[in-house]
């Protein structure tokens, strides 16, 4: 008996082994990245040492330099979220490009550093470590809301100064301001604006909506959304018939649907990935929901679209960050895609967060080279205190780094107007900004209305 | 209203049942046979939902429809679990259980990567028609698919139930699983029944995963080795190695997901199914099915 329970142990501890190595195989999709971040290092380094021969060079010409200036970049670039990383740092890499073009910060190379967070806060507290203590980062532009609340603490207190194209969550509303800024609107808004639309027909384009149930993904990035819709939806006179945390990931979301359709709503308000929305929004035409739908930015593109079913879709509300008009007109959002696509090799400009980036990079790119033109140390205190001077009125307005920094060389102060609106950071490092109520018919998204940050 | 509720969890859970049903029926009759526990096993769902979509895509030249793209790939998963074992398991087939488990988890990775090296990471779907559900006698709404799912598992067990009984080759099969070596002196060639069982296993795999494919779009390259935990649970439920225990656990718990989801929390959908596999593994490791093959 003994022998036998023996011989269990062993097979129990060879299986127990064996998945342990399987974990570690698992995780071997990890140590792919390991070994992408440790590539990425060593591109860094050969960077570094690129942009150190470009600094003798340098020092031969303007007699200063030194070490190059490194932007981390903490986003997902494997996974589901990978997109992210994609969307972001080509756009970080131009600017960086354009700034380093410019003679760089008094003579030092701006130097771009990618980590992956993978969409993961764990991995993401690793990545930012790096960032902060190895890499010695001067900035950082990222991360995204999915890691936000894991990282915040070890970049304030460090004092790494973080503008974020990608951050909406409600957890930087009261946050930012000293370290942390955002290009990108506040989450609190963005609720607000879907609780405006699907009230007033004015936003909608299709009637004033009084019944609505929420389906809100148990992850941070989508609780983020939850109150800000409940609350304003109540108080602009509506009842929320349902509020559901729902499980994100799963195979079928029949039984939620089935108690969503319950709660007799009359639009539902889906704040969960694409693909689960998909599965939710097939799920709801099986069991014959005639109620409408109301997606926010994740499923508002044409990638969400192209994986439903028109018969599904049709009639379908969206959110959007709207374009900025001023932008538009004076042709500069056109000059951003075209430049992008030349540089970046995309298919089109207007990805999601591409608009942000650019912002978010100048006004980083801009602060450096106010910090360095007054005379003071680099250091994150610095810059960090200088990223809203840059963005303010009343100065001279500027679009974008190279204006900028010619003026700020000849010692004028500047106001940056980005693509994404005017920018200028509120005392929580938030930007307001327009948005866009869009509207699906026979598979794509049209504007039903725009909502200007006024209406909310 | 609260008899409505509880007959469409029924029949939501006979459909997914349907689903569990096929694949626990495959993995068991391999077990019956070749006596270890596949982990690639999840992978053979996985190709069959990824082959159905590209054949009937046009990936392979002229697109097929839809049903005859599933036998095809159900086919061709057939061919892939046969040469799957005489490329790794035939050689290490006589080292015992232990070393062919961990080389089966082994073979998983490799073709679980294989075909997202292939395809990528992205969602694929089915090209299968959209419905509404349709009343049956008033009382459960079901639609054409779904109704279809519960079909192909019932024909599916039936074919197998054949099989096993009326069949040469199901009383070889049944031979071997009972007793390799009394079958090998009695003169089977007990190497060519577990070929054949691997074919057999591996296509009813992959017809689960058709099935899956049809229920639960979009779909990624983890969906086989993540259902696989499910016809785990089934195949343990009824007792490994026991085909007609394996329908019945499938059954129970396909109801046991669904029953959950509506009447406690729609959360821990497949978490139901653990705690049956702990539960069963705790009290009557034999399953609830007792006797042979």
């Amino acid at each position: 008996m003994s022998h036998n329970r023996r011989r269990f142990l062993k097979r129990t501890g060879g299986l127990a082994a064996v998945t342990m190595l399987a974990g570690c195989t698992g995780g071997d999709g990890d140590g792919n990245q390991d070994t992408t971040d440790e590539g990425e290092t060593t591109e860094s380094e050969t960077t570094e040492a690129d942009s150190g021969g470009d600094d003798s060079t340098t020092t031969e010409s303007s007699g200063g330099g030194g070490e190059a200036i490194n932007i981390g970049v903490p986003l997902p670039f494997s996974g589901d979220y990978a997109w992210v990383g994609a969307n972001v740092l080509p756009v970080v890499n131009m600017i960086a490009e354009e700034i380093n073009g410019q003679g760089g910060i008094d003579g030092r190379n701006v130097n771009v550093v990618q980590a992956d967070t993978e969409a993961s806060p764990d991995a993401a507290v690793s990545a930012v470590n790096r960032l902060v203590n190895i890499e010695n980062v001067q900035g950082v532009i990222g991360p995204t809301s999915i890691t936000m609340s894991a990282v915040i603490d070890t970049l304030v207190e460090n004092e790494v100064p973080v503008v974020t194209p990608t951050a909406g969550t409600t957890s930087l509303d009261t946050r930012g301001g000293d370290y942390v800024f955002r290009t990108v609107s506040s989450d609190s808004l963005g609720g607000r604006a879907i609780a405006r639309a699907a009230r007033d027909q004015q936003y909608n384009s299709i009637q004033d909506y009084e019944r609505m149930a929420l389906m809100v993904g148990n992850k941070e990035v989508f609780q983020s959304f939850k109150e800000p819709v409940r609350s304003s939806f109540e108080e602009f006179g509506g009842t929320v018939t349902t509020a559901m945390d729902v499980r994100t990931g799963k195979a079928s979301y029949t039984s939620e649907v089935q108690q969503m359709m319950d709660s007799d709503p009359e639009i539902t308000v889906l704040i969960m990935s694409a693909e689960d929305s998909v599965k939710i929004t097939e799920a709801g035409f099986q069991a014959g929901y005639e109620g409408n739908w109301f997606a926010t930015q994740d499923q508002t593109n044409q990638d969400f679209l192209s994986q439903s079913e028109n018969q599904v879709t049709n009639g379908m509300l969206g959110l959007n960050a709207a374009t900025y008009q001023a932008a538009e007109e004076a042709g500069r959002l056109e000059e951003f895609f075209q430049r992008i696509t030349e540089y970046a090799g995309w298919d089109e400009g207007s990805k999601t967060f591409a608009t942000n980036t650019y912002d978010a990079m100048n006004v980083m790119g801009l602060a450096l080279k106010q910090v360095a033109a007054d005379g003071d140390d680099l250091i994150g205190a610095n810059i960090a205190s200088a990223i809203p001077t840059v963005a303010k009125p009343p100065e001279e307005t500027v679009t974008g780094y190279t204006q900028g920094a010619e003026a700020i060389d000849g010692g004028t102060d500047v106001d940056y107007e980005g693509l994404v609106g005017p920018i200028n950071f509120d005392e929580n490092g938030d930007i307001v900004a327009p948005f866009s109520i869009k509207k699906a018919q026979d598979g794509t998204w049209t504007e039903a209305a725009r909502l200007p940050p006024e209406a909310l | 209203m609260v008899l409505d509720n509880l007959l469409q969890t029924v029949v939501f859970g006979l459909i997914e049942g349907s689903v569990i049903a096929v694949g626990a029926v495959g993995l068991t009759l391999s077990y019956g046979v070749t006596r270890f526990i596949n982990f690639a096993y999840g992978e053979f769902l996985t190709y069959g939902a990824y082959l159905t979509v590209f054949l009937a895509a046009g990936l392979f030249g002229s697109s097929l429809p839809l049903p005859v793209a599933a036998v095809v790939a159900i086919v061709l998963v057939g061919l892939l679990g046969v040469a799957v074992s005489r490329v790794f398991f035939e050689p290490i087939s006589q080292r015992g259980a232990l070393p062919l488990l961990i080389t089966s988890i082994g073979v998983s990775f490799i073709l679980r990567n294989m075909l997202q090296g292939w395809v990528g990471v992205s969602a694929k779907q089915l090209p299968v028609p959209l419905m509404r559900r349709q009343d049956y006698f008033g009382l459960v709404r079901l639609t054409d698919l779904e109704l279809g799912v519960i079909v192909v598992g019932v024909v599916t067990m039936l074919a197998i139930h054949l099989l096993l009984q009326r069949t040469m080759l199901g009383k070889r099969m049944r031979a071997t699983s009972g007793n390799r070596s009394l079958a090998e002196v009695a003169g089977i060639d007990t190497t060519n029944v577990v070929r054949q069982t691997w074919f057999i296993s591996a296509a009813a795999g992959a017809l689960s995963g058709v099935l899956y494919a049809v229920l639960f779009s979009p779909f990624r390259p983890v969906v086989g080795f993540e259902y696989l935990i499910v016809i785990f649970a089934a195949t343990l439920l009824g007792g490994i190695g026991r085909p007609y225990g394996a329908m019945l656990g499938a059954l129970f718990i396909g109801l046991a997901m669904n029953f959950g989801s509506t009447y406690l929390s729609a959360n821990y959908t497949r978490a139901y199914a653990f705690l049956i596999l702990v539960g069963v593994l705790l009290v009557r490791p034999e399953g609830i099915r007792g006797g042979e093959f």
